[in-house]
């Protein structure tokens, strides 16, 4: 346990100096500030119009950080040849695969909090303070994120860097379009679609579940049980997907 | 002497290319390193070293072959406590002092290091002045002494290098191979791949010499160094007591140009076997340029 919390500390502590992160957090800054202009421009609104355009570019701030360095995590660490470094010491890969999931979702824990904190500020700027509905939206984001941070871990063991970018981009996409999916099957006779809507239904979580932004902006409250059970049900998903990850990982052979 | 590591017919295929087909990268190689000695691990580029590190760290599984480190099979728990390793080139974490560094390999091989003594493994590797600057801030030949240092930061009793003087300037590479003799003398065994036959010619006890995946030889360098030289030399005085030196191939023909130049009235000064350099022995056994 203790390696693998060394792990997940250096991993912090290395990527929160990547400029991929600064980089996204200056475009989160700047759009949010345009959206409190853009927001002051409509005639009625203009809290709630902020807030939603504030979260939805949070949403995405995170989900494409996560995505980005969760796909190189481990490749990253092959090329550069720090793996070696760190397996040959008394250091399962399996304890390697949980610590940099664990480095990287705290980082990502730390943003959504940096982002969150940014847009309480917004409101309490623009009149408002929801401070409880902004911090349970990020909360779900930063779940959903840790759940395509285990994807992405899965899909870089037998994937290049961008080809699990661009799978994290469409699982992100399916995940948020199940709905849409499942009317589709249902008006369409089709027997492949079924099929398709059935597959990725068991292989892939719903991310709507975790997606509470329009419920906090139309003022709906969220119990804590409610939300207990949508953190344990993200964590069964992240669970499989890193026990998967974990098991390929052991499997491979670690070539630069 | 007792062999720390035994190594019995490895053998790895790798599957390479858009389609992937196999490349044999080892086949059946075999050889022992001996506790306590310097074993120099030669070939040129792609001769299979890095592969067979590779597979004897568990990074690259084996398609057949066994192993054993401290006479028990694989590389487990027990063997990576015992065992350091530095890979050729590596990257470390650039925001981490060289002390913090060092602290956090010592955590991670489940040591806990007191200030003083991971300041003493900086100064192992002369590096205590540079114990607070970033990684970042290193040039390459402190890098290749701090990763040294973290692969001795558990004390190992083997210690497994890949090309530890590769891209070093002369002064980096004396720097290095002085520590390595340090660290040998303390009785630490090393094992360390290089395609520098100068410096493996002058550090190492035994040699492993591979080419093609193949091991070719595996054993003394000093006995390699002479039996792969079939010359005398002679060096005698004539009747006149001038000097001369002559080699002659085979023993034989030394003995009997010996008993010439006896029969002449000249005195034999010293007989010796040429030793030949590494470089000529690594082109004989693998078939290069001579």
């Amino acid at each position: 346990m203790k390696a693998l919390l060394l792990i997940a500390s250096v991993t912090f502590k290395e990527l929160i100096r990547e400029k991929t992160l600064h980089g996204l957090l200056v475009v989160f800054l700047l759009i949010s500030i345009f959206s409190l202009i853009l927001g002051q421009l409509s005639f009625a609104e203009q809290v709630r119009m902020s807030l939603d355009f504030g979260l939805s570019v949070m949403h995405l701030s995170v989900v494409g950080l996560s995505l980005i360095l969760g796909a190189q995590l481990v490749q990253r660490e092959i090329d550069r040849k720090t793996i070696f470094t760190l397996l040959v010491k008394p250091l399962q890969r399996t304890q390697y695969i949980f610590g940099k999931f664990l480095g990287l979702s705290a980082l990502i824990f730390f943003t959504t909090f940096l982002c969150t904190l940014f847009l309480v500020l917004s409101m309490r700027y623009l009149g408002q303070f929801y401070w409880r509905e902004i911090f349970t939206t990020g909360f779900g984001q930063w779940i959903e994120c840790s759940i395509l941070i285990a994807v992405v871990l899965f899909l870089s063991q037998f994937l290049k860097p961008p080809v699990t970018i661009f799978c994290g981009v469409a699982l992100f996409l399916i995940g948020h379009w199940f709905e849409t999916l499942r009317f589709l099957t249902q008006k369409n006779p089709d027997a492949g679609l079924k099929i398709l809507h059935d597959v990725l239904t068991f292989v892939f979580p719903n991310l709507e579940i975790w997606n509470w932004k329009g419920m906090v902006i139309y003022g709906e409250f969220l119990s804590p049980l409610h939300l207990a059970a949508a953190f344990g049900q993200g964590l069964l998903w992240m669970g499989a997907y890193l026990f998967l990850a974990a098991l390929l990982m052991e499997r491979r052979d670690l070539i630069a | 002497m007792e062999d720390i590591l035994t190594v019995d017919k490895l053998t790895k295929t790798y599957r390479r290319g858009f389609i992937p087909k196999p490349v044999l990268a080892l086949k059946e190689a075999s050889f022992a390193v001996k506790k306590g000695r310097i074993t120099g691990f030669i070939g040129a580029n792609g001769a299979g070293k890095t592969t067979t590190i590779r597979c004897l760290l568990n990074f690259t599984h084996l398609d057949s072959g066994r192993f054993f480190f401290f006479g028990t099979p694989g590389f487990g728990s027990e063997a990576r406590k015992r065992v350091g390793y530095l890979p050729e080139h590596p990257h470390f974490y650039g925001f981490l002092s060289g002390f913090e560094f060092l602290k956090f390999y010592a955590q991670l091989s489940g040591k806990k290091k007191q200030a003083s003594e991971i300041m003493d493994a900086l100064e192992a590797v002369r590096l205590k002045e540079a114990a607070d600057r970033p990684l970042s801030a290193y040039s390459k030949g402190m890098l290749q002494r701090v990763g040294l240092a973290q692969a001795m930061i558990h004390k190992p009793e083997l210690l497994i290098l890949d090309e530890p003087m590769s891209g070093l300037d002369p002064d980096g590479r004396r720097l290095v191979r002085n520590i390595l003799l340090e660290v040998a003398q303390r009785g630490v065994t090393l094992f360390f791949s290089t395609h520098l036959l100068d410096d493996a010619e002058n550090l190492c006890d035994d040699i492993v010499l591979m080419a093609q995946g193949k091991v070719v030889y595996a054993g003394s360098l000093e006995k390699v160094l002479l039996q792969s030289s079939g010359q005398h030399l002679l060096r005698f005085e004539d009747e006149a007591h001038a000097l001369h030196q002559e080699e002659v191939a085979g023993l034989d023909k030394a003995n009997h140009r010996i008993r010439e130049i006896l029969a002449s009235g000249g005195r034999i000064v010293e007989v010796s076997r040429s030793r030949r350099r590494l470089e000529d022995v690594f082109s004989q056994w693998t078939g290069g340029p001579s």
